[in-house]
Formats: C-alpha cells, structure tokens, sequence
C-alpha cells in the first residue's frame, strides 16, 4: 500500500513562511492595482496629474490599504488553495492552475461578499467595474501562483 | 407634552472658546422611526419627516396632530434613501404648498425626487412631482436631498454623489454631486450660473459635492453656508457660490473607508476649498443657523448636528470664518440627525434612530440665588 509521507515540522514551517509570502505580495500587488484605478479616474478629471503625485499616492496605499486587503487576502488564498489541493487529488489537474482558478473564483465572490454586507455599495472602489475586480482577482491569483512555486517540491 | 428633562441642569465645560451656556434637553416626542427633517408651520407646529415613510405634525405643545404616510410617485425606501427633507416655502401662508424631497426608483434604479404637496386638515394632497434628478443609479447611498429657499424664493436641492458614482460629481452634464437650484414649480431660473452652457446641466448651482446633508441662509451675511461628508476624515463646511466647484473627488482631504487614497490632491486650482473641515469624521447631518432670542450668546452661530460625532457642534461665525467650536449634547451618546432654530429661539434637534428623538434646547431655569 503507497501512503503519503506526512510533512514534518520543518516543511509546515516551510508552507507556513510561503503563504505569508503569498498573502503579502498579492496583497501589495492588489494595493498597486487598486491605486492605478483610483488614479485614472482623477487623471481623467484634471488637467495634469505629476508623477511624483502619482508615485506618493501608491506608496501612500502601500502603507494604508494593504492592510485591508490583507484582511481579504488572507482567508481567500487560505481556503483556495485547501480546495485546489483536495481538487488535485480528486481531479488531477495541474496544481497550480487549479490553485490560480480557485483564487480568482475566490476573490471575486470574497468582493461579492463583502458589498453585500458592507454598508457602502462598493467598498473597494476599484471593483465598482468588471475589470477593477479581475484586476484584484488577478493579484489574488498571482499569491496563489506564488504559494505554488514557493512549496513546489525543488523548492521544499 | 411629554417632558423628560435629562438632566435638569447641563453647565458645559467643553468650550473651546467663550463662555459656556447652561441648557436644558426636553423631549418632546419620541419614538419617531428614522426621524431626517423638521420644519416650523406659521402656527408655530411643526412638521416631521421620518425617512422611512410619514410625515408627522406635532403642535407647539408637542401633541401628535398628524401622522401620515404620503403617497409620494414611486417613492423607494432602503439604506439612506426614504422620504427626506420638507420644507415649508414662504408663500405657504397664501397656498398651503409643501416641497418634499425623497429617493424614488427601485434598488437597480434609484434618484432624489422633489414634488410639491398641499397640506390641508393634516393631509398631504395634490402631491406632484416636480423634479428628478438624473442619472438614475443603483445602491441606496449619498442622496444629499436638504433644501434651501433663497431670498429671491428658488429653492436650492443638495444631491449627492451616489457612492459609487464619485467622479460623476465633476461632470456637469448630470446632477450627481452638485447642487441645483429650481424654482418652486420644479422650473429652472433664467439667471441659473451655468443655463446657457452647452455640456452643462441647467439646474447646476454648484458642484464637486459628496454628500450635503444641510445647507442654510445666512441673511446678515449674505451667505449660504452647508457641509457636506467626506469619507474617512474630509466632511466640510463651505460657502456655497453660484457656479464654483467644491473639489470632490479630485481635491479632499479625505482617504476611503479602505485606507486608500481617493486622490492625491487635498487642493486644486479653480476648485473652492472648505471653510472648515472635520478629520476624523463627525458625519455632519443638519444645519442651522442659530437668530433666536433665549440664548443670546449664540446669536449668528452654526449649529450642526453629527451622526457619527454623537453630538451638536456649535460654531461662532465671524466675516465668514469659523473663530470657536464648541461640542454639545454629547452627554446623549446618540446620532443627531437634524438641529433647526425654531420660532420661540428654542433648538430643536433629531435624534436618528429607529426611535428617534425630538428634543428641544433651552437654556437652563434659572436657579434660586442667581
């Protein structure tokens, strides 16, 4: 009978420092996203909208809207990859794949979620629009990708 | 009248600036569901919107005359949307015409509505709608919907962004975040600052606003004064001119509820800066300007009521500029929604709740020994 060999403390460890890698960087990268709709939309309002102007406001984000989206972040790309896992058992689909679909899936109804129960129409004001949301989605793929590569088995 | 002094004596330390002013708090009615407007009829009774539906008329003794729920054209109640503000125009006395604004539409669709209502043996009849405010949107949020008549007798309508709509508050092709101004037929003045701009909604008094929750006359300066919510920090108190643009979303000095930046600019040129401004925010509902005689000392002051500040901001006006602010009522702990001067130089202010308040401020009685 084949078993899978259980992962000791030093691999948990491992799965643990990788999904926080993953929930930072898609959380960062999800600011940057976020900022670049923001921006857009006050660039198509003024006359001129400076670089530096451009550049503070993202970093300004980075400091204070990451922590919102790692509030996001955190549960989606957790239960995401549970689920890509089980589904790659079951499935045999490729790994990473399933893990970027689940994630994608995840984070759009994770905005769904949170509209509904928010008492704003829209939280986010990047996913007030399709593509603001697959913009965010993306970024929660990309930390799923990410979490992938990080645990796959050269790099364990 | 049901009178609840809590408590008898209030002396206030909370001056920022000038003397505190000892006030008592009567409750003359409660239970009121979401109470949003009060107005004073010539006979000194006054009038009540709840946002969930009725319109009710308390007499100068606070007895209940009328409780009615006015069949508005397609009024929708959710969020903040509702029956609004009523406003008793001044040529009341002479034909019994009420203005009333509400949020009309569905979930999917949605606007503020105005409409003029005769209100004759405490009923609202020949009830018609006068003006919509384009576009529709969808969600239930921002709605503005205070009112001012001017000297001249137009009225002013505030409307706000939509929520999700910011940047519509910039273009001036539609009424989201502006402020318009109407006559009291729902007709446009011929002297409108934008009425012979192509690309510009005719009814535009001003624009670049969020959401206005009050907005008053201030005859001895010649001013109209409102404020309006920002969103974490940034609510604001500006003085409304014909034609400017008042920032938002491009100039505030608010952030979104997320912590992310809604623009990187707190000014820009051509855009009005406000005369005040509240960060964090006091979620500013009501506002009036104080010309009573009970409490002298507060002769020209603002009073403005704060949803999530919990308390009555008093504000000393001098030449246009905000010299002292001072909080009161915060010994309530609860949302204030609206605050009139009323005839007899007494307060009056709204609580927002589902059992809502109807207070009344006056000063204290004066004590044996004074």
């Amino acid at each position: 009978m084949q078993t899978t060999p259980r992962p000791n403390n030093h691999s948990k460890l491992k799965r643990l420092l990788a999904y926080s890698i993953a929930v930072l960087l898609a959380a960062a990268l999800g600011s940057i996203v976020q900022s670049q709709f923001n921006l857009v939309a006050i660039a198509g309002l003024v006359e001129q909208l400076p670089a530096g102007d451009w550049l503070y406001t993202v970093w300004f984000d980075l400091r204070s809207f990451t922590p919102t989206m790692l509030v996001i972040m955190a549960p989606v790309l957790l239960l995401a990859l549970l689920a890509s896992r089980l589904l790659h058992t079951t499935v045999g689909v490729s790994r990473l794949w399933l893990a970027v679909g689940c994630s994608l899936v995840g984070l759009l109804l994770a905005l769904w979620a949170i509209n509904n129960l928010a008492p704003m129409p829209t939280l986010i004001a990047a996913s007030r629009g399709v593509f603001g949301s697959l913009a965010l989605a993306l970024c929660a793929g990309a930390g799923a990708a990410i979490y992938v590569r990080l645990t796959s088995r050269g790099n364990m | 009248m049901k009178k609840i002094i809590i408590p008898a004596l209030l002396f206030l330390l909370l001056s920022v600036k000038g003397q505190a002013v000892p006030y008592q708090v009567i409750t003359v009615a409660d239970d009121l569901n979401y109470p949003w407007s009060l107005a004073f009829l010539p006979d000194g009774s006054l009038l009540v919107t709840e946002r969930t539906g009725k319109l009710k008329q308390f007499s100068a003794t606070g007895e209940v005359t009328a409780d009615v729920a006015p069949v508005l054209p397609e009024l929708y109640v959710a969020a903040q949307g509702g029956l609004l503000e009523v406003l008793v125009p001044s040529a009341y006395s002479q034909n019994q015409q009420l203005l009333i604004s509400y949020v009309c539409g569905d979930a999917n669709a949605n606007t503020v509505c105005l409409a003029t209502a005769r209100w004759q043996a405490q009923q609202l009849t020949d009830i018609r709608q006068i003006f919509k405010a384009e576009p529709y949107r969808k969600g239930a949020a921002h709605y503005g919907g205070r009112m001012l008549q001017l000297p001249d007798g137009s009225i002013l309508l505030t409307l706000g962004d939509g929520f999700d709509y910011r940047e519509q508050a910039q273009n001036p092709v539609n009424h989201l975040g502006k402020i318009v101004r109407l006559q009291p037929d729902g007709s446009v003045p011929a002297d409108n600052p934008f009425i012979d701009q192509p690309g510009y909604a005719s009814e535009i008094y001003s624009m670049g606003h969020r959401n206005v929750q009050g907005i008053v006359w201030d005859a001895a300066s010649s001013r109209v004064y409102s404020h309006e919510h920002g969103p974490r920090g940034g609510d604001e108190l500006n003085n409304i001119q014909a034609g400017k643009n008042y920032g938002w979303p491009v100039a505030t000095r608010g952030i979104d509820y997320t912590g992310a930046r809604v623009s990187p600019f707190r000014q820009y040129p051509g855009m009005v800066e406000p005369i005040w401004h509240w960060s964090p925010s006091i979620a500013p509902a009501g506002l009036t300007l104080y010309q009573g005689e009970l409490f002298p000392a507060w002769q020209g002051n603002l009073f403005i009521t704060a949803l999530a500040g919990k308390a009555l901001h008093r504000l000393e006006m001098v030449n246009g500029k905000v010299v002292s602010e001072q909080l009161l009522l915060t010994e309530l702990n609860s949302r204030l929604r609206d605050v009139r001067s009323g005839p007899d130089g007494a307060l009056y202010i709204l609580t927002d709740s589902a059992s809502g308040k109807l207070l009344r401020l006056l000063p204290a009685p004066q004590q044996a020994g004074d």
